[in-house]
């Protein structure tokens, strides 16, 4: 296996007080799909700035790519680690659209035609084409959001994260981000994604972290941690229906086994043992 | 940062806490007074000495000296300027300039180390003020450590794309931070109008005279703290009429 993240014992302390990373140890694969979840204020956030060395570690390191993200800059790290905020409004900078597109590529010193192709292939997958004149701020919360996300992957880093990638986002659009996520994962790329969307989580990750007051409660696939009431409670998370459903069954005698809950309604209606076709 | 921080709240337990804004307004006026009548820059260094005490009634020592060192960069240029400008390279003169500024730094700090905005406003309509405006007051206080998140949080999304914000030249500086100001302002603007609908929303302004939860009180001890800087202030001003103070 080979890691492109290796978090080992990560202290972080906010100044003004609040412990927000409390010991965490976390290794993550090349091309996984990881989410991280958690109630608010669990420290996801800033375990992923120290990804791309937003923060550096109190205690304990962070080594991005072989990088000790201690002893490198930000700048460096960012052409390898794509971080998309949580609220789109705090990354537009530029005056248009397609200047926004532009703005990292331009920054990490890309030749003008590579940033002419590079945009034109970021408006275009976001369905964003008829606004490039457009200033960024004139753009629905939705569009403002896919904007930031295709700013980030325009300029095709190895590592992309994403903090709350569905929320403000329609069925359609999220859809088209799973599409996205599959691209990248294709592409060899390591996706990480901070989110409270368990459905989303359950069906689009690989692997699931779980955190809790700054620590790591729990992690593994997600159909696995998901259907840990236990956990899932002490986390203040919400199951998956499909998973609160088959939990249901199960207590009521009509389901299926407990050690591989389904993720989806087709699994679930496999596991019922009603055919493949419905 | 630690500026800023030196103009707001920390709550403690303390006689100057306890006080009504309106006595430590007549504190305000004459440390304001006094430290534009006074034109000696060892006396004006006295007038910030004689708030050492008063931070340490407050029990905030710590914060009022950083705010002190914080503002040394300022006082320095305000110093450079003041020499710089002056036709006949009159260092008193700029000292003094510089001495002023810290006096009344200083004299402020210690006013709002040790009063809560809610309490401002309720002493600022109590003596007049209409309450839309004592709201832009403490709503402007209240915001001031928001402001401070958001813009940690636009220095972060910029640096993330690669952007570096400790740019060689003034120019380039000023453009690194021009740039991070376009989303800080949009979102700023953006907030106060949710602000302002929020509010509406919760009836802002519905009576001419909403019920008020807590009420400002001047009380014996607010009389006694008023009238000793009502003394001082006309002790001064009598210095300086009578030509005792030049």
């Amino acid at each position: 296996m080979k890691w492109v993240i290796e978090a080992e014992d990560v202290y972080y302390e906010y100044e003004g007080g609040g412990l927000a990373l409390d010991g965490v140890t976390l290794r993550v694969a090349k091309g996984e799909i990881l989410a991280i979840m958690g109630e608010n204020g669990a420290g996801k956030t800033t375990l992923v700035k120290h990804f791309n060395g937003l923060l550096k570690p109190q205690r304990g390191r962070v080594v991005v790519l072989g990088m000790d993200t201690r002893h490198t800059p930000v700048s460096a790290l960012a052409r390898h680690v794509g971080m998309v905020f949580q609220n789109p409004d705090f990354q537009l900078f530029a005056e248009t659209v397609e200047d926004e597109i532009k703005f990292a590529l331009r920054n990490f010193g890309f030749p003008e035609d590579v940033i002419e192709k590079r945009a034109e292939w970021a408006l275009k997958i976001f369905g964003l084409e008829k606004y490039r004149e457009r200033s960024p701020y004139t753009l629905s919360i939705g569009e403002r959001k896919r904007l930031s996300i295709a700013a980030v992957l325009s300029y095709d880093p190895d590592i992309v994260i994403l903090d709350e990638p569905t929320s403000g986002q329609d069925f359609l659009q999220k859809e088209k981000l799973t599409e996205l996520l599959y691209l990248m994962k294709q592409q060899g790329k390591t996706v990480i994604i901070v989110t409270h969307d368990v459905e989303f989580a359950v069906r689009r990750s690989d692997r699931i972290v779980v955190m809790k007051a700054g620590k790591i409660l729990a992690e593994g696939p997600p159909k696995k941690v998901l259907s840990d009431v236990r956990l899932i409670k002490e986390a203040r998370l919400k199951p998956p229906q499909i998973i609160e459903t088959a939990h249901t069954l199960t207590s009521r005698g009509i389901m299926v086994s407990r050690d591989n809950y389904p993720a989806t309604s087709y699994e679930l209606i496999r596991a019922l043992g009603l055919g493949e076709d419905i | 940062m630690s500026l800023l921080q030196g103009f707001m709240y920390l709550p403690k337990k303390t006689y100057l806490h306890r006080l009504d804004p309106r006595s430590k307004a007549f504190m305000l006026a004459f440390y304001s007074v006094a430290s534009i009548l006074i034109l000696n820059p060892l006396l004006l260094v006295l007038l910030v000495i004689s708030n050492i005490p008063l931070a340490i009634i407050a029990k905030s020592l710590g914060r009022w000296v950083k705010t002190m060192k914080s503002i040394v960069f300022f006082a320095v240029l305000i110093f450079a300027l003041n020499l710089l400008t002056s036709v006949t390279w009159n260092v008193e003169y700029a000292l003094t300039m510089a001495a002023r500024f810290v006096a009344l730094t200083s004299a402020f700090s210690i006013f709002f180390l040790t009063t809560t905005p809610e309490d401002l406003a309720l002493a600022l309509e109590a003596g007049g003020v209409s309450r839309e405006y004592s709201l832009m007051i403490t709503m402007s206080l209240r915001f001031v450590p928001t402001l401070a998140r958001d813009l940690q949080i636009v220095i972060d999304a910029y640096r993330s794309r690669g952007s570096k914000l400790d740019a060689k030249g003034l120019l380039n500086k000023v453009k690194a931070y021009t740039t991070l100001l376009t989303p800080l302002v949009v979102f700023e603007v953006r907030r106060s109008l949710m602000v302002a609908e929020a509010l509406e929303a919760r009836a802002f302004g519905a009576t001419g005279k909403p019920t008020l939860y807590k009420r400002v009180k001047m009380t014996g001890e607010d009389y006694a703290f008023s009238l000793l800087w009502v003394a001082l202030l006309v002790v001064i001003i009598a210095l300086k009429i009578t030509g005792v103070l030049y």
